[in-house]
Order: C-alpha cells, then sequence, then structure tokens
C-alpha cells in the first residue's frame, strides 16, 4: 500500500493566542514495502503527521493518498482505512479493556465488520503471532499479565485485523532489552506476511539505522530530508540539524576514520561494524 | 545532604547494609518472587547501579532500601536505622529520598515551587528555611528559572528532574532513583544522568540508579546484575560488562562498543575490553 | 493545548495577585453578594467600575477578560432573548401571539444579562490571580473552624491540590485512548444513547485502569515525601494579611455601601427627572 503526501500542514488551535502549527507544507511519498523512520526533536510535528494516515486527524490543509483513496475527502470510509492502516501508540497496554485477552484482542475485528467466528480466528493468529500461547492467555484478563505480556496482547490487538499498514509511535519506549528485541523481531515478520509497508516514529538511532530503509526528517513541522539512512548519517551537516545524534555503530566508524582507519560498510548496525572490523583487523 | 553537611561530612563507611534479604509479594493464597537472599553495602558517596531486566527483582530491592516493603527474612539497615523500625520510618525516609518511573505522578502541586516545598513541610521545616531549600534544590537541577510554573508544559527530562529536586529539598543522604529514566527519550536520559552525576560528583550525595539501560552504568563506582531475585553479579563496570556470560544471563544488552570488543577479543584480536566507544576506538588504533 | 494546570491563573505581579488568597475568597463572595442585591442600571453601572477597575488593577489584559465572556456568551444571549419575548412588561412595544416585547422587558433582560457577564468577570478575576496552590491554601484557612471539630482539613486541601493537579493529565489521556481505540475501529459518535454509552467502556475501563496505577504510585511518592511526618507540619506559602488587604476590603466595602445607597436612591434625596427614570427603575 503506498501512501503519497501532498503539501501537509496541520494549524492547533487556529486563530486563538494558543495557535501552534505543527505541519508546514510536507510532501513524500510512502511506496509499498518501506520501512520508513520518522525522526525528529519533540515537537517536530512526528505524531501529528502520523495521525493524519489514519484520519484520527483529519486532513485540514493538503492531500493524503492511502493507496488510491483520497483520505482528505469528507466522504472518506473512516471504518475501512484504519483497518487498512493499523495504528500503534506508545505505551499501547494502556489501551486494554475487555475481560479476557481473547475478547480484547477481537476488538478490533469485531469492529471492522469481521463476524464473531472470523474475528475469533483473527484474534487466535495474532496472538500466537505476538509469541504467546493462545490457549494459556485467551481467557485470562489482560490485567492479569505482566508487563511485557499485556504490552504483546495490545499489539495483538492492533494487528489482528490484519493491517496492511502499520504505523507505531515509539513501539519500544519503556521496554526492556528483551522486550525490545521482541517488538523489533515482529514487525520484521509482519512484513513477511501481510503488513508490507511500516512507518515508525522512534528516537532511537540505533533502531532506526538497523530497520528503516527511508527515514523522514521532521524539523518545526517542515520536511527536512527524505532520505536513506545511509545518507543521512554519512551526512555530519544534516545530522547536526536534527539534534539527535548518530547510532552507536556509525558513531564508532567516524571515530575510526578520523584516526584515519577507512572501513567498508556505513556500519549501520553493530553487526555490520563487526563484519567490517574482522574484514580490516582479522587477516 | 547541605553544603554544610557534606563539608563537615560523616565518616567514610557504609550508608546502607543490606544483609541477606528475602521477600515475596503475597496476595491471598498468591506468592510471587521478589528478592531472595540478597546481601550488599552502599558505602558513603558511591554512584552505585542496580542492573536487571523488568521483573528482576530491582524494584522490590529499591523498595526494601526505604521501607516501602521490609524484609521476610535478613535485614536492611540505613545508617544504623532497621527499615522495620515503625518509629523512625519517617527519619528513615527522610535521609533515603525515592524517585520513581513517572514524573507525573509524583507531583502533588500545581506550581513547581509549591510541590519542592511539600517534602520540607511535611517534616516541619521552618518557612524560611524551606525558601533556602527550593532554591539549593531548583540550583541543583538546573531549572532555577522554572520556579513559578506549572510542571505540564515541561518535557519528560525537566519533570524529572523536578522530581528529583522534591527530594532533594528534603535533604537526603541517598538518593534513590526507581527506573525513572525508563520512560524518557535519549535526550530526557542524558538530563538525568548528567543531573545524578554531578550531583554525585559535586555534592558528594550518595546515588543509586536502578535501570535496564547498561550504558548508564558505565561511571558507576559499582553495579550489581540482578536475576530471578538474586544479584548474580556484582563490581566496578569493567569487571561487570565483560563478564559477558552473567550479562546475556540477565537478558541485558551489553552497549555497542562492548559488545563488538567482546566479539573481536574472541575472533583473537588483542584489545583491551571496551566500555565506551572512544575506549573501543583506541584500542583498534593501538593495533595499527 | 491550553495549560489547564493552573486553571485560569495569569501570572502578573499586580496589587491583586499578592493579596492574601483568603481575603480574596471573602471579597468574591461579597461582589456575588453585591451583585444579586442590585436593582437599578445606575446601581449596575457602579458595579461595572468596580470589575472594570479591579481588571485594571490586576493588570489582566483585556483578552482574556473578553475570552472569559466568550465561553458564556451563547447562555447569555439565550436567556437576553428569553427574557426579551416573555417579560410581562406594562410598556408593550410590539406583541405576537404570546410573546410580546416591552420596555421592562428590554431593560429586565439588559440587568439579567449584565449580571451573568459580571459575575464571571468577578470569579475569573479570582482565579486569574490566584495559583490554585493559594486557592486550596486560601480554603483550608478559611475552613479552620472545621479543623477545632476534628475535619482534617489539611488532608481535604491536599487531595484539592492533587486533583486540580490530575484533572489535566487525565483528560490528556482520555484523548489518547480514545484515539488508540478509533485506531482499532471504534466510533463514539454514532448509534442511540445506549450504543454510544456502551462504546465508552474501552474508554473509561483504561482511565480507571490508569487512575488506579497513578494513584499507586502518588501514594508511595507522598510516602517517599513524608506526608504525615509530623502533626506540626509548616508552611511555605504565608498568608499573612497586609495594607493591601486593608485597602481592597475598604474599597470593596465602598463599593458595596455606593450599590446599596443607588439602589436606594441615596434614600430618596434624589428624584431623578422623567425622561431618567429607567436608569433607577
Amino acid at each position: 500500500m503506498r501512501i503519497k503526501v501532498e503539501d501537509l500542514s496541520y494549524v492547533y488551535s487556529p486563530k486563538t493566542p494558543f495557535e501552534k502549527v505543527a505541519l508546514d507544507g510536507v510532501s513524500f511519498t510512502v511506496k509499498e514495502g518501506d520501512t520508513v523512520g520518522i525522526i525528529g526533536s519533540t515537537g517536530s510535528g512526528k505524531s501529528t503527521l502520523c495521525q493524519h494516515f489514519n484520519a484520527l486527524i483529519r486532513v485540514t490543509h493538503g492531500k493524503i493518498y492511502v493507496g488510491d483513496v483520497d483520505i482528505s475527502s469528507k466522504k472518506t470510509d473512516l471504518t475501512a482505512l484504519r483497518k487498512q492502516v493499523g495504528m500503534l501508540f506508545q505505551f499501547p497496554e494502556y489501551q486494554l479493556f475487555d475481560d479476557t485477552v481473547a475478547k480484547d484482542v477481537q476488538f478490533g475485528p469485531l469492529n471492522f465488520g469481521f463476524d464473531r467466528e472470523e474475528a475469533a480466528r483473527l484474534a487466535a493468529e495474532a496472538i500466537k503471532m505476538v509469541g504467546m500461547d493462545y490457549d494459556e492467555v485467551k481467557d485470562k484478563s489482560p490485567f492479569e499479565l505482566s508487563g511485557g505480556e499485556k504490552r504483546r496482547a495490545a499489539i495483538a490487538g492492533v494487528i489482528a485485523s490484519k493491517p496492511s499498514v502499520l504505523v507505531l509511535d515509539e513501539p519500544t519506549a519503556g521496554l526492556d532489552p528483551i522486550g525490545k528485541r521482541e517488538i523489533l523481531e515482529l514487525v520484521k515478520e509482519l512484513k513477511k506476511s501481510f503488513c508490507k509497508t511500516v512507518i515508525m516514529i522512534s528516537h532511537n538511532m540505533d533502531e532506526i539505522a538497523a530497520n528503516c530503509n527511508r527515514v523522514i526528517v521532521l524539523h518545526d513541522g517542515k520536511l527536512l530530508y527524505d532520505t536513506t539512512p545511509e545518507e543521512l548519517f554519512a551526512d555530519p551537516e544534516a545530522v547536526a540539524r536534527t539534534d539527535l545524534g548518530y547510532p552507536h555503530s556509525v558513531h564508532i566508524k567516524r571515530l575510526l576514520e578520523a584516526k584515519g582507519v577507512k572501513l567498508d560498510t556505513a556500519a549501520l548496525d553493530a553487526d555490520s561494524l563487526l563484519e567490517a572490523l574482522k574484514r580490516r583487523y582479522c587477516v | 545532604m547541605s553544603d554544610k553537611n557534606c563539608e563537615t561530612g560523616h565518616a567514610e563507611g557504609a550508608v546502607i547494609k543490606v544483609d541477606n534479604v528475602s521477600y515475596d509479594y503475597r496476595s491471598g493464597e498468591h506468592v510471587s518472587r521478589g528478592v531472595r537472599g540478597v546481601s550488599l553495602v552502599v558505602n558513603r558517596g558511591e554512584f552505585v547501579v542496580l542492573l536487571g531486566h523488568n521483573g528482576s527483582g530491582k524494584s522490590t530491592l529499591a523498595k526494601l532500601l526505604n521501607g516501602f516493603v521490609v524484609p521476610d527474612e535478613g535485614t536492611v539497615t540505613v545508617e544504623g536505622i532497621d527499615t522495620r523500625d515503625n518509629e523512625r520510618i519517617y527519619e528513615l525516609r527522610a535521609k533515603v529520598g525515592m524517585v520513581f518511573q513517572n514524573a507525573d505522578n509524583q507531583m502533588v502541586a500545581s506550581v513547581i515551587e509549591n510541590d519542592i516545598a511539600f517534602g520540607p513541610e511535611n517534616l516541619g521545616v521552618p518557612r524560611e528555611e524551606i525558601e533556602k531549600r527550593i532554591t539549593w534544590a531548583l540550583d541543583a537541577v538546573n531549572m532555577s528559572e522554572h520556579r513559578k510554573r506549572s510542571p505540564n508544559k515541561l518535557s519528560g527530562g525537566q519533570k524529572q528532574r523536578i522530581a528529583i529536586a522534591a527530594i532533594l529539598a528534603m535533604y537526603p543522604d541517598v538518593l534513590i532513583l526507581d527506573e525513572s529514566t525508563a520512560m524518557l527519550d535519549p535526550k530526557g536520559r542524558a538530563e538525568i544522568m548528567e543531573t545524578i552525576q554531578r550531583l554525585n560528583k559535586e555534592k558528594g550525595l550518595t546515588v543509586i540508579l536502578i535501570t535496564h539501560y547498561m550504558d548508564e552504568a558505565i561511571a558507576a563506582d559499582k553495579i550489581f546484575v540482578m536475576n530471578e531475585g538474586r544479584v548474580i553479579a556484582e563490581g566496578t563496570p569493567r569487571e561487570v560488562f565483560s563478564a559477558t556470560d552473567k550479562i546475556a544471563e540477565a537478558k541485558l544488552e551489553l552497549p555497542v562498543a562492548s559488545k563488538i570488543s567482546a566479539e573481536l577479543r574472541r575472533a583473537g584480536l588483542d584489545i583491551p575490553f571496551a566500555l565506551t566507544d572512544e575506549e573501543l576506538t583506541e584500542g583498534l588504533c593501538g593495533l595499527k | 493545548m491550553r495549560d489547564i494546570t493552573l486553571g485560569q491563573y495569569y501570572p502578573a505581579d499586580s496589587f491583586t495577585h499578592k493579596l492574601d488568597p483568603r481575603v480574596k475568597l471573602v471579597l468574591v463572595i461579597a461582589f456575588i453578594v453585591m451583585v444579586f442585591l442590585v436593582k437599578n442600571l445606575i446601581a449596575y453601572a457602579a458595579v461595572i467600575l468596580c470589575v472594570v477597575l479591579g481588571t485594571l488593577i490586576s493588570r489582566i489584559p483585556i483578552s482574556k477578560v473578553l475570552k472569559s465572556i466568550k465561553t458564556i456568551i451563547f447562555l447569555v444571549l439565550f436567556t437576553a432573548v428569553l427574557n426579551l419575548l416573555f417579560y410581562k412588561g406594562d410598556t408593550v412595544l410590539w406583541s405576537w401571539w404570546r410573546i410580546s416585547v416591552s420596555l421592562e422587558g428590554i431593560l429586565f433582560s439588559i440587568k439579567m444579562a449584565l449580571r451573568l457577564i459580571l459575575l464571571v468577570m468577578g470569579t475569573t478575576l479570582l482565579t486569574y490571580t490566584t495559583t490554585p496552590t493559594g486557592l486550596t491554601d486560601g480554603m483550608e484557612s478559611l475552613m479552620y473552624p472545621l479543623k477545632l471539630i476534628k475535619v482534617p482539613t489539611h488532608d481535604i486541601a491536599v487531595i484539592m491540590s492533587i486533583a486540580l493537579r490530575f484533572i489535566p493529565i487525565l483528560s490528556e489521556e482520555v484523548d489518547k485512548i480514545m484515539m488508540a481505540q478509533k485506531a482499532r475501529g471504534a466510533s463514539f459518535d454514532t448509534g442511540g444513547i445506549v450504543k454510544r454509552a456502551k462504546a465508552l467502556l474501552p474508554v473509561l475501563i483504561p482511565l480507571f485502569v490508569s487512575a488506579f496505577r497513578r494513584a499507586d504510585e502518588l501514594a508511595l511518592a507522598l510516602d517517599a515525601r513524608c506526608y504525615n511526618a509530623t502533626p506540626n507540619r509548616t508552611r511555605y506559602q504565608i498568608m499573612k494579611p497586609t495594607y493591601r488587604d486593608l485597602i481592597a476590603v475598604a474599597g470593596t466595602a465602598a463599593f458595596i455601601v455606593l450599590v446599596v445607597a443607588l439602589n436606594m436612591n441615596f434614600w430618596g434625596a434624589y428624584v431623578p427627572s422623567e425622561s431618567l427614570w429607567w436608569l433607577f427603575s
């Protein structure tokens, strides 16, 4: 599913003393199969932008096309759109509400018009997909689960309706290393099956560099760069402007380069840096 | 923990002693593991980090340190006060200040200076003295210009610095941060790390940081690694980080530089184990 | 985007801002009584003067004051129109079916509109110039007689203060949860009343869970800060009436006397000319 954003602007509380321009003439296209990282400091407009993709914020200026559908139109079928574009918020465990995990995960599919049987089947699939034992957890209250399990159940609730686009707002915030790894693995799994297009907001440059094939850099509501992680992190001026720093692996590569050691890698993750170092030093 | 206190200074030595402590959470029939057979000592002026993944027992240990929970077995003493001593519990809590995960849930007033005054007010500190403490505490976390403002418009890191100031105003001897960096973005985390390291170095405050981010432990004097309620490794950052099997057992993740240096050493390269990007670079350049 | 933590508090360094919150609370109550005492338009003029002076002294920008009126303007217009059309007056200017517009009706609806606007302007003056902490401390102090009969007035004040702090946090949380559930296909604005109420469960339950989780952490945080450590709690924010409070009280009292006097037409000492009767009715 391709997403095309054309000249998108958004103003909070327009024509009041609290007026704030959140997005200012942003245009870019997300191709099917892309994993796009959206980065920028707090208040740069990342969340506002992402909430446009499934019309949680309606387009007020500019256009957005999801596939061929113009979602800026007032007549957009919101239910169909939200079924297609799934959205995972920060701390998704705070949205759990039903008395059993199975019912909670079925909430989305039922809202999106699947019948009970189909919804139950989708829920079972999703719960397995996030790595939980369906039979063990299905009748448990979501509030009895451990912190990590809660987050997984909540994610199951978002992916149960098999969205073809998934938008993640800081998916790993507050998680320990295992939790982080699990979520990023899950995103890779999803990309192999029904969810080909992924858009993620993150402050963690290591995650962006290792997982995204494209990055969109926002600054004060404007699109600053639409590029690849290789190019962004190879451009010190761009990194300085984003105020977000380098991924650790790129940082190490740059320190080595400053001492005259050239490496044949963009060093976007620890593994590729390690391989390059082995090639350079272990012969 | 006033500047004056620091000058006169107490003798070097143990501030907190945890002696073979076990504690389980019980609700009705249900028992869940807290900590098992933990012993540790924190000395005055140290920067100590408790590392562990979620559910490793590190937060339970924190709650044992200021008497929120008391041990089933063993004893916890803070400057000689047993945490079971109900008569002295407030004295103990004023000595061992604790900051939690979510700064929003720790503030009681809508204006920052009033929030910071809350602790000293509860301790019966005279008004003029509270005034001084607010000024001092806000200065210590570099938030003086926000004194008369509302905490709501602040960033996560700034809110957490206010939460720290609110504890500092009680002049504690020990500051415990119970996963206070977990919900922050990298910038907020950096702010908190800078603040607590400065308080530790300049004001001699004893700091206990509880976290699952290993990179926050690099500057520690001493690290305790927890897993399944037990301390499975302890020592200096270099000792603990290089015990890679223990780190794996604790389900933690080494900083990139440490991971790479460990792998390269395993591959036969003669470089020192690195804690930071700079150390790794130096080690590699030393090879030539 | 407005910061509702501070309620409407508008930080400034004015005479009114420095007044003792207790005095302000009492004065506002006196002001409300005064507004309800007012009978004729000339007395209204005195009250308007009182509010305008108060606003000027407080250094509240006029735009802020207008904004507070804007929130009630619909109510004001609505009641004014009703009063205008249904007030039974003697001097009928126009009538149709049961509706009639009379001169007395016009006067009455103007007075009612003025009364509402003045009430809002006067009370917002209190909230604009007093921090929530000031308000809760003031109320706690005014509740002192209750403390003598063992009512825990300090706990009540702490609860009020915490409530004021958490209202904006929880309202933000409601927005977040609603967004998350909308993203899962929930709809909050379709169907009948039962369906809509049911649709709120996925918002209310997470909200309660979150509120309890916050309350748990807050309880620990209160303990960590030695809440109830000593009965001899001290107070950072002192409230001590100064000469300013005396001036404010005297000023308000003067206005009340003036209003009463105008109401009674200076005890009949002044006989208005025929053409000015409407000012004094």
